[in-house]
């Protein structure tokens, strides 16, 4: 369980975040949404200890993070930023191996079947043995959340997970993540951009902009065609899920600016 | 597969290395033969030829080994840091800087190889700090390997530039310049071997035990904090380690370059890449016997071509300038 | 302020920068020994003068026109703000291919040592055409090695450096083999310098310099157009596949030959055109002239600056440079990084 109180999180003089607060808790599905550059990606990292929070505090099993050495931190929670770089020249299985360092001692052989089983879960097993360069972008976004799950941790914090993929891609992901909620009881938290997709899969959408929390809630409850219009000053209609609980989006024009010309893609 | 391979290679290296000492050994202006060289080893007989053997000939050998190992490890300490295949402590201008340090305290202040060690530390940290910070390296931006080679250059010029002349208004003799510009080994004693090797062994048992936090440290900042390194302290650590090597080289042999470039690629090219890359450890340490033959054998072709009159580091400049041209113009186009 | 004015600045400048290089040195001269010159008889220290310095402060005027220009056209045609006969494999093959030509004659005279002092052990007149050689296969072999899709700033930086380096190599390994104890011919191929450099090293370097230039003046308005990219200079009407080889060729000649006359002399080629820049703006032939009294001003300057710092030791003219070039080349790097071509 992660726990933001109050937190302003910052760079140099400017405040990213103002005063955020929640409470991650395990097996679920949070998705963070708002407009490029409201501070979604500094407050992911602020909870996985990655930015120094300059008020309020982020608690990890209800001990202040800043008091978590690193390695303790990466066996709780597992990050995975939104374009990370894998070292040249590693084989999908090595890339894996090296999520194992936070629950190794300095001297530790790696354990090549948990790798594997790392890899089983995310459909990667067959090409543990393929260089990491010659991977699709699906499958390398696949092989870098094998890494995450080879961490071990409870907690899974991922920063657009399904940005440069086709949308097959971003299907197969998105059920991979919801199926380790349901079987691992793993906690994740996720950036999206795209407010449908939020829609599907989350259990609990907050929605930021400005630095600040707009709306936080199941989807049912969070996303409305005004919350949309505050959020990225686009205009939608929302069709009702038949069962009420996921409503979907439909973009129809941009009201903030002069030009009402149609979004192509759905309230980016 | 990398574990058959890694002790072919090994074994291959040692051969090498041992001829290689031997070649160092009998070779000068007293010819020694195999037998008679061994036999100066355990014995003094007082000859002249003795003499050069024992003390000349065997710390000579000592250093330039010692130094190839140093700058390999240093070089590859570099790649790993920076993220970054053309790492090298002369191409980063960390040589040049600790030759200006050293030439600067050995002229104006001290002779004592401490002071010049330490001056050579200071030095090398110097210029690693302003190609860093030309390179604009740090700001939240990648590193880019050839930023940080041409920063590297620009500062390498200058601190070469000062030291010349630096040794210039010291009225030092054309060997004594040269050795300052390029390095060599010419009239190394057991005394340099003294300052290298010590420095040399802790730096070296340092990064073995850092192996597991370098391994991390290849990805990029936050990825490696996220997994459990905390990746900007653990860089500097690293980096310290890489400049104390660095200096120690030069205070010693002078600003030796490529060698720190091509013994990690040798080392990986020799250790095969199929299987994804070498355990860090495997490849530290053939990197580092690389190294150490390479310069030794460097040595070897001073003392014996040219009429012994150009140092070693001539001969490491052009091969290593060579296989860094082949290198580049294969790796740059995705490696930039 | 109009160009006129500044050139007048300049050449006042430049004069007065002459006239205390031949009043400064390693033998002690007073202002009468320089007013002795125009003397029916000149005394002693005037002619030690006439017969040491001037030529050598002519040799600087020319070293450092011709690579204040050389640089100009390189960074113009490349479309290369960093381009440098030194960091570009120009002066490194210019100097590698004329020591090698010395060790040649040497091996197949057997007896150059003793003949050459002031000579350096080639005929004279062959020196610049052998640098012009050495230094066009040189900057041929740095395009070929940085082709890539077309010639990235960087890239040809980054080959032009290294190729400069393992040229230096060569140099150092051939100038010892040749001679352990003559330093100045060491400094000379290793780092620029004019000592010792009189009229014999400097009148057949004349003709080349001059053929370049003309060529340049000849081309100008295509190096005008050059300025903008490929295309649009050809949409302009400037024959590229010619001028663009003529003008190549053309700075390589006048980088050569201040080459063949006092070493690879760095950074001036790289200094001089940025500050042309600043001070004349976009005009070219404006900075065509002013590229030649700045690089003069800088050499001479230079050049004199390591003759006063220690005398009777002397700072060769091609470390003072590169110790002033170096920041300017790191800054200026800095400036293309930003812009991101890296």
């Amino acid at each position: 369980m992660i726990e933001a109180s109050s937190i302003s999180v910052g760079y140099g003089t400017h405040d990213v975040l103002t005063d955020v607060s929640m409470t991650i808790p395990s097996a679920s599905i949070t998705a963070l949404i708002g407009p490029n550059g409201c501070g979604k990606s500094t407050l992911l990292k602020s909870l996985a200890g990655l930015h120094r929070v300059r008020e309020g505090e982020v608690r990890l099993k209800e001990k202040s993070i800043g008091r978590w050495s690193r390695k303790s931190i990466a066996r709780e929670i597992a990050f995975l930023a939104q374009s990370p770089e894998a070292p040249e020249g590693v084989t999908v299985g090595q890339l894996v191996e090296h999520g194992g360092f936070a629950r190794s001692g300095l001297f530790h052989g790696v354990d090549r079947t948990s790798v594997l089983d790392a890899l089983e879960m995310t459909g990667m097993k067959d090409h543990a043995d393929r260089p990491f360069r010659a991977l699709s972008g699906g499958e390398r976004q696949r092989a870098w959340i094998a890494l995450t799950l080879f961490q071990e941790a409870e907690m899974l914090l991922l920063d657009e997970p399904t940005s440069y993929l086709d949308m097959g891609h971003q299907i197969e992901i998105l059920d991979l993540l919801m199926k380790l909620k349901e079987n691992q009881g793993i906690g994740i938290v996720m950036v999206l951009h795209d407010i449908n997709q939020a829609s599907q899969y989350a259990d609990r959408i907050i929605a930021l902009k400005d630095g600040t929390v707009q709306a936080d809630g199941t989807p049912g409850e969070v996303i409305s065609a005004e919350l949309v219009q505050r959020l990225y000053g686009a205009q939608v209609s929302i069709l009702p899920d038949p069962t009420g609980l996921r409503p979907f989006c439909v973009p129809r024009g941009r009201v903030s600016g002069q030009s009402t010309r149609p979004v192509a893609t759905s309230a980016v | 597969m990398t574990q058959y391979r890694f002790v072919a290679l090994a074994l291959g290296l040692l051969v090498l290395g041992s001829a290689g000492f031997m070649t160092s050994w009998s070779a000068g202006a007293h010819e020694t033969t195999f037998t008679q060289t061994l036999a100066y080893f355990t014995g003094d007989d007082g000859s002249n030829t003795a003499f050069s053997v024992r003390q000349l000939r065997i710390p000579r050998s000592l250093c330039a080994f010692g130094v190839g190992v140093a700058l390999a490890l240093s070089g590859a300490l570099i790649q790993v840091i920076v993220r970054n295949p053309l790492g090298d402590p002369g191409l980063t201008g960390v040589s040049a800087g600790a030759a200006f340090g050293v030439a600067i305290t050995l002229t104006l202040i001290t002779p004592s190889p401490f002071a010049l060690t330490l001056a050579g530390f200071a030095g090398g940290f110097a210029a690693a700090a302003l190609t860093f910070s030309i390179s604009g390296a740090g700001r939240g931006a990648a590193m880019q390997p050839v930023r940080i080679i041409l920063a590297g250059i620009a500062v390498s010029v200058f601190f070469l530039g000062a030291t010349s002349a630096v040794m210039v208004l010291a009225r030092s003799s054309m060997q004594t310049l040269y050795f300052w510009l390029v390095g060599g080994f010419i009239n190394r004693g057991w005394g340099d071997v003294g300052l290298l090797w010590p420095v040399l062994i802790v730096c070296a048992a340092a990064i073995f035990m850092l192996a597991p936090v370098l391994r991390l440290l290849r990805f990029d900042d936050t990825m490696a904090m996220a997994m459990g390194v905390r990746a900007g302290p653990w860089r500097l650590v690293a980096g310290i380690f890489s400049v104390a090597l660095a200096g120690v080289c030069v205070a010693v042999a002078g600003p030796l370059s490529f060698v720190g470039f091509i013994a990690p690629h040798l080392a990986r090219l020799g250790l095969g890449s199929r299987a994804g890359t070498p355990p860090i450890t495997i490849w530290l340490l053939t990197t580092a016997l690389f190294g150490g033959v390479l310069v030794l054998w460097a040595d070897c072709a001073a003392k014996l071509f040219l009429n012994g009159r150009v140092p070693a580091g001539v001969f490491t400049t052009v091969f290593g300038g060579l296989v860094f041209l082949v290198m580049a113009r294969r790796g740059l186009a995705d490696a930039r | 302020m109009p160009a006129r004015y500044k050139f007048l600045l300049l050449f006042f400048l430049l004069a007065a920068a002459c006239l205390l290089s031949l009043r400064y040195g390693a033998v002690a001269a007073q202002w009468s020994d320089l007013a002795d010159l125009f003397s029916k008889e000149p005394g002693p220290v005037a002619r030690a003068i006439l017969q040491f310095r001037l030529p050598r402060v002519l040799c600087a005027i020319v070293v450092g026109l011709y690579l204040a220009l050389a640089g100009l056209v390189f960074q113009i045609v490349l479309r290369n703000p960093l381009a440098d006969p030194t960091i570009f494999g120009v002066s490194g093959g210019a100097s590698f291919a004329v020591v090698l030509a010395m060790n040649l004659v040497i091996f197949f005279s057997g007896s150059g040592l003793a003949s050459g002092v002031a000579t350096d052990f080639l005929p004279m007149g062959m020196v610049p055409p052998i640098a012009l050689l050495g230094a066009l296969c040189a900057t041929a072999a740095v395009m070929a090695l940085a082709w890539q899709d077309g010639l990235s700033t960087m890239r040809l930086v980054l080959f032009g450096a290294v190729v400069a380096v393992i040229l230096n190599g060569f140099v150092m390994a051939l100038v010892l083999s040749l001679s352990e104890a003559r330093t100045e011919l060491a400094i000379l191929w290793l780092a620029g310098s004019l000592y010792a450099r009189d009229m014999a090293n400097l009148l057949p370097a004349l003709p080349w310099g001059i053929v370049g230039i003309f060529v340049i003046l000849l081309f100008a308005r295509s190096l005008s157009a050059l300025q903008f990219d490929a295309t649009t200079a050809q949409a302009l009407g400037v024959r590229t596949r010619l001028s663009v080889p003529v003008l190549i060729v053309a700075a390589a000649m006048l980088a050569s030959s201040a080459v063949s006359v006092a070493g690879p002399v760095g950074f001036v080629g790289l200094l001089v055109p940025h500050v042309a820049r600043l001070v004349f703006g976009a005009n070219l032939q404006d900075r065509l002239v002013g590229c030649a009294l700045i690089g003069a001003l800088l050499v001479v300057s230079g050049d004199l600056l390591g003759r006063v710092a220690a005398p009777p030791l002397e700072v060769p003219v091609g470390i003072v440079t590169s110790l002033i070039g170096a920041p300017v080349f790191a800054v200026l790097m800095r400036q293309e990084f930003r812009k991101g071509t890296a």
